[in-house]
Order: C-alpha cells, then sequence, then structure tokens
C-alpha cells in the first residue's frame, strides 16, 4: 500500500498515512505504530530512499521517495 | 544490493547513534504535530487535537523501539549490552564465577586435549600424499603366529612378481648402523628398505636423490640416504655429502641423497636408509614388512583376497616351511595407530561424560542463584521486557562463563597435548600430528558455546517465566524457590549422579582389567623378578675390541660372556637368546642351536614354539637368573 502511495508523489509520514486513508477509502486506517517500522523496512529492503525536505509549513520532515526497484517492484 | 544498503544502514546507525536518534525523535515528532494540525484545521479544539492524536499514536517509546527493531544492528547492539552487564554479573559474585569457571576449565580443557589427541592420531591427514592408497602387507603363519609377522627376502619377491593389486611395492627393515670413520662412531636407527620404498611414501629429496628401480638388484653398490638432521650433524650440511664414502656397519657405503624434515618412516627417529639386495639364498631370516602402493580404486577387501592367493602359492611351493599361510593387508593408517582407537574413543567418551557431570552441576547452581535474582527479574518483566529478551541476556551470561572456563582450559590443554608429545605413553609413531591448532580452537569453541547454551538454557528459561507479584512485595527477597525450581533441581541432581557412577563403574572396571594384565602368566616357572635381563649391542661388542669376522669368533665370545656370568655371586642359570618370552622384539627369525654345540643351520630357520635358542641352559621357556640377549 505504501508503495503505491508513494509512486504517485513522495510523501513524508503523515502524509503517507492521510493518503492512505484516503486511497483505500477510509478502510485502511493508519496506525503510527504501524507505519513507521513499516517504512524504515522498505527503507532497508532498498524499495525506498529517504531524504529530509521542507514542507508545506516550513518544517523539516523525512521523505520517502519510491526507488527504481521500489519501482519495479511495485509491479 | 538490498542487503548492502541494509549493512550501511545499520553500520551507520551502530556508529552515529546519536544522530539517528536525533532524526527519528524529529521524523516521529513532526508526524504527531503535522497530523494536530490536520485536526485543528478540520475545525477540531487544540486540547482535543493533542490528546486525540496522542492517543491513536499511543507511547512515542514503544513506537521508536519497534523502529529500530527493524534494523540487523539492533541484535548486535543488544548483544553486546547482554555481554557487558554479563560481565558485571560475573564480578559481581567472584564466588560463584571463580567455581563455575574452573569446574569449566578442567571440563573443557581435558575435551579439547583429547580430541587434539584422537583427531591428531585418527583422522589428520598424514604427511603422505595420498595415504588412503598406501597399505602395510605382513605374513602370518604357524608357528610363528604373528598377526603381523615378517616376510623374508624371498617372500617378498615371491610377493613382488605375484602382485597385480598395488602399483608399486617395497620392503623395510628396521635396523641399527653403526657409522665410523672420519669423525667419533655413532650408532643411528636406521631402516633397510627397497627400491620403491621412497616414492610410494612419496618422500622426496632435498638433495640428491632417493632410490629408484634398479638400487636394490642383487649385484649392485651400496647405497644410503640420509636425514637431514644426519646431514647437518655429521656432514656440516654441505652439498659435497652427494657421492660421500661413508663406513656404515664396517661396509662403504655411498650417500646419494638427503631427505627433508618431516615424518621419518618406517620411525619418527629414523635417520638413515639403506638399499636392501634383494638375494634370495633362503626362506629366511623374516626381517621385512612389506608396503605397497594400491592401484586407483582397489579396495582393501579386493587387495587382500589377491595377496592371499599369492601366500597361498608360497605356502604350496615351500611345504614344510609354512603352514595356514595367510598374507594380511592394511592400511598404513590402521598399522599405525589402529589398536588405538578403540582406547582413544573411549577416552574421548570419558571426558565428554566429564563435561556433561559439569555442564548438570553448574545448571544447578545457577537455578539455585536464581531466587537471588527474582526481583531484577520481575522488575524488567514489568517494565515491558520481552521475556525472549531476558532469556536472551540469561544464555548470554551463560556462554560468557564456558567462554572464559574455555579460555582456562584451553591452557590445561596446552600443557597436556605437550605432555603427550614428550611421553608419547603408547609409542605412537604419529606423536608428532597431536597439535593445538585451528582444528582443537574450533572444536573447543563449539563445544563451549553447547555447554553454555547447555547449562543455561533451564535456569534462563525459568527465570523469564517467574511470578511478577510476589518478588515485588514489600520485603520480596524470596527467600523460596518455589516448586517449579525444586523439581527441576531434583532432577539435575539424579542426572549428576548416574553419570558419576557410569563413569566412576567404566573406570573401575578398567583398573581392574589393567591390574589382571599385570598379572598374565607369561609362560616362565620362575618369579619375574628373578631373571635379569641384558643386551648385549655391537657399541659394547666394539668396546671389547673383537672383531667380528667369523663365526668362531662370535661364538666364542658368547661364551666367554656366559662364563663368566655364571661365576657372578647369586646367578644360577645363564642362557643366551636372541628374544624374550613373550616376543618382545618381533624379529622372529632365531638360529636353532643345538645343545651343548653351537651350529648355525644351513637350512630354512624355524623358530620352535617355547623354545629359545639358548646354551647351555634350560631350553624350555623357564629359566632363572641371568640371561644375556643377543640381537641377531
Amino acid at each position: 500500500m505504501i508503495l503505491k502511495t508513494l509512486a504517485l508523489e513522495p510523501l513524508h509520514g503523515d502524509g503517507i498515512g492521510i493518503r492512505i486513508e484516503q486511497i483505500s477509502k477510509e478502510v485502511f486506517q493508519v496506525n503510527a505504530g504501524s507505519l513507521f517500522p513499516a517504512l524504515r523496512r522498505l527503507e532497508r529492503a532498498g524499495l525506498l530512499n529517504s531524504e529530509w525536505r521542507e514542507t508545506e509549513n516550513s518544517r523539516r520532515a523525512k521523505y520517502y521517495i519510491l526507488s527504481t526497484e521500489g519501482r519495479g517492484a511495485k509491479g | 544490493m538490498s542487503i548492502f544498503r541494509n549493512f550501511i544502514a545499520g553500520l551507520r546507525t551502530l556508529f552515529r547513534k546519536g544522530q539517528v536518534e536525533q532524526e527519528l525523535d524529529e521524523e516521529v515528532r513532526g508526524y504527531i504535530e503535522s497530523l494536530v494540525e490536520e485536526r485543528i484545521r478540520a475545525g477540531m479544539p487544540q486540547e482535543q487535537a493533542i490528546r486525540l492524536t496522542r492517543l491513536e499514536t499511543g507511547s512515542v517509546d514503544a513506537l521508536k523501539e519497534n523502529v529500530r527493531d527493524v534494523g540487523w544492528e539492533q541484535v548486535v547492539g543488544s548483544l553486546w549490552q547482554d555481554v557487558r552487564y554479563g560481565l558485571r554479573m560475573m564480578r559481581k559474585s567472584p564466588g560463584f564465577s571463580a567455581v563455575a569457571i574452573l569446574t569449566l576449565a578442567l571440563g573443557i580443557g581435558a575435551n579439547s586435549a583429547i580430541f587434539g589427541i584422537v583427531y591428531g592420531l585418527l583422522y589428520r591427514p598424514l604427511p603422505f600424499p595420498d595415504e588412503g592408497r598406501i597399505a602395510l602387507v605382513h605374513m602370518h603363519f604357524s608357528p610363528q603366529n604373528n598377526s603381523r609377522g615378517n616376510l623374508s627376502v624371498a617372500d617378498f619377491v615371491d610377493w613382488k612378481n605375484g602382485n597385480t593389486v598395488f602399483e608399486q611395492v617395497a620392503a623395510y627393515s628396521r635396523s641399527r648402523f653403526t657409522l665410523t670413520g672420519e669423525s667419533a662412531a655413532e650408532e643411528v636407527a636406521g631402516a633397510a628398505v627397497t627400491a620403491d620404498f621412497f616414492s610410494i611414501l612419496g618422500m622426496k629429496p632435498i638433495l640428491g636423490r632417493t632410490f629408484q628401480p634398479g638400487d636394490d638388484s642383487a649385484a649392485g653398490p651400496n647405497l644410503v640416504v640420509i636425514s637431514a638432521s644426519l646431514w647437518q650433524r655429521r656432514f656440516g650440511g654441505g652439498r659435497d655429502a652427494i657421492g660421500r664414502v661413508i663406513e656404515v656397519n664396517t661396509n662403504l657405503a655411498t650417500i646419494i641423497g638427503v631427505v627433508g624434515e618431516g615424518f621419518g618412516f618406517p620411525g619418527a627417529h629414523i635417520e638413515l636408509w639403506q638399499n636392501v639386495r634383494l638375494k634370495v639364498t633362503r626362506r629366511g631370516p623374516f626381517f621385512f614388512q612389506g608396503i605397497g602402493r594400491l592401484h586407483r580404486g582397489m579396495t582393501l577387501d579386493r587387495a587382500r583376497a589377491e595377496t592371499n592367493l599369492i601366500g597361498r602359492n608360497i605356502e604350496r611351493a615351500n611345504s614344510g616351511v609354512y603352514s595356514n599361510l595367510t598374507m594380511p593387508v592394511e592400511s598404513l593408517r590402521n598399522y599405525l595407530v589402529g589398536d588405538l582407537r578403540p582406547a582413544l574413543l573411549m577416552m574421548f567418551a570419558a571426558v565428554l561424560a566429564v563435561l556433561l557431570i559439569a555442564t548438570v552441576n553448574i545448571a544447578n547452581l545457577l537455578l539455585a542463584r536464581a531466587t537471588t535474582r527474582e526481583r531484577e527479574m520481575a522488575v524488567r518483566l514489568s517494565r515491558g521486557a520481552a521475556r525472549r529478551r531476558l532469556v536472551q541476556q540469561l544464555l548470554t551470561e551463560s556462554v560468557l562463563l564456558s567462554l572464559t572456563g574455555a579460555a582456562a582450559g584451553l591452557l590445561l590443554a596446552f600443557v597436556g597435548v605437550r605432555m603427550f608429545r614428550a611421553f608419547n605413553p603408547a609409542n605412537v609413531p604419529l606423536a608428532f600430528q597431536v597439535q593445538l591448532d585451528w582444528s582443537v580452537l574450533l572444536f573447543t569453541l563449539a563445544i563451549s558455546v553447547a555447554a553454555g547454551v547447555l547449562f543455561g538454557v533451564v535456569p534462563a528459561i525459568e527465570s523469564a517465566r517467574g511470578d511478577l507479584q510476589a518478588p515485588l512485595k514489600e520485603g520480596g527477597r524470596g527467600g523460596t524457590a518455589g516448586t517449579g525450581h525444586h523439581r527441576t533441581r531434583a532432577v539435575l541432581v539424579v542426572a549428576e549422579i548416574a553419570l558419576s557412577l557410569v563413569l566412576l563403574v567404566a573406570a573401575g572396571l578398567l583398573l581392574r582389567s589393567f591390574m589382571l594384565l599385570q598379572k598374565v602368566d607369561v609362560g616362565t616357572s620362575a618369579p619375574p623378578a628373578n631373571v635379569l635381563t641384558m643386551m648385549i649391542t655391537p657399541k659394547t661388542l666394539r668396546k671389547t675390541g673383537i672383531q667380528f669376522t667369523s663365526d668362531n669368533g662370535i661364538i666364542s665370545f658368547y661364551l666367554r660372556v656366559m662364563e663368566s656370568v655364571s661365576r657372578l655371586p647369586g646367578v644360577q642359570y645363564v642362557a643366551i637368546s636372541d628374544s624374550l618370552p613373550p616376543d618382545q622384539g618381533g624379529e622372529d627369525d632365531t638360529f636353532s642351536i643345538p645343545l651343548p654345540c653351537w651350529q648355525v643351520t644351513a637350512g630354512p630357520c624355524r623358530r620352535l614354539p617355547g623354545t629359545r635358542a639358548g646354551a647351555p641352559g634350560r631350553p624350555e621357556a623357564s629359566f632363572q637368573r641371568p640371561i644375556a640377549q643377543k640381537l641377531c
């Protein structure tokens, strides 16, 4: 699900959560406790890359980008 | 690729822990904040937004912990933590740690030493190329009845001519050689060998050459190959040693090569090999052992079948000399150490049992000590520690204990191996193969980790299962260990006693067998304490200045010896023989000398059972007082 979300555009943690809820029409209620470990697992597996950027509210947040492998894996 | 990334990321976490933590903190905080903002923008009052988001997110600490657990570095990090904690615990109870470590040192050290011996003797590859194909051939016939009996030159020639299973065959015979000439006279251990001997063993010369086909022909010159040690000692290690003519056993011989350091065959101290001249005059004497390299793919069984055929032909062609002749074939390894295998394996089983007992003992001690740590465990469990983590930590402590014991034990093993090689109690020619090297270290590591887990697992699981309530109550130091612990400890004690009993019984039986061996009837009617033996060697002979060129000279010398000895006070009977009962020298051939005159028989040499060649004394196998032994 995360991969699907990020296929559209890079997002940071909170944005991902919201987007997943949107896409799944509220079927998936994302909770932070499962989101963050999953993000890190995907990153370790090489499917995501991360970098720090400024958000709209000019705050620093970690953005996750789909890597080339991730794009392939998403299938 | 991902494994690589994972590895790098993990390293980064380990070494830049502060920065990674900070990032994680920032990320989570940012997440919460933006959620709150979302909610506020949606119209929720601020306080409610904050509270709701906090509730949803749950404990930040637990969240961070879960994220951290994703990486492999977490396991390493926690292990490292456990090790440090374990070391601290060990120091806190020095008495217990000392006892445990000492016990383990003895148990593991003994195992390492015995393993080194077993592996070195039974399994480590020998320094001969393709040693699996080298086999020894003997002769087994009546009346000698020696299952590893020797061959005569005639037998060797017959075997060589009829052989089909061996690529190459050779014969060798151990001997002592006296070197005279320029330098001081010296006696060295050596062997008489046939031409293919060196090539079968794959022993290559470091100077000159070794024997090649034709060097053992009947009419050829005397040639010798010397060892590097002899080369250095007596010939200064110079290249001019090759081609030099030296005096060996009063005959002239030419040095043709030097063989390097390493295993001297047929014995560790062999320094000189002389070529045998294959001259068949009669059916004896029986000095030689046969050695050969089997064809590739040849099995020992087939080799035995074919070689025994040759034996039967020999028997038929020489009726009266042999009866029930077989020619046993055994592998080189078996010949060198095969007889020891049962004893060695039994020793190994014994020390393993000892270690097992030690393990059970320590498990018991750990269980007893677990009661004092109940509170600590309860506190940790109540703070949310996973039971698995507790078990991991306790097991780490146990393995730490056993590894420390193993380190001390290795010192013991080192001493043990040293002593074994120095004393060589079983007189094994392969003693040098016993070394403390990687194989022993690996074994020690494996066995100490196994022991640590073995004695740690039960106490660890018991501890982690702990009841949370009782220890946390006021004054909860937990005097009673709970019935669960009691039963486990009882079982452990029973196991320990059972194992110890098995060992005790086995040891007792062994001791008894050994004592019985001492009393075995050697065949003499005289109390062995009254029989004294002496050996007369060429060295002592040389001192008397007698020339031994004629048979008569030798005979008269020995007669004189017997006469003088019989005049010594307390001597009742004197006899001369070339072996003592039971046969010690292994050189089975004796000249049967009819009494009272000495006569060398021209016919085939035979040994009459229970007879000693002796004169005048007693021909039966019982004699009293000194006999002199002459080497045939």
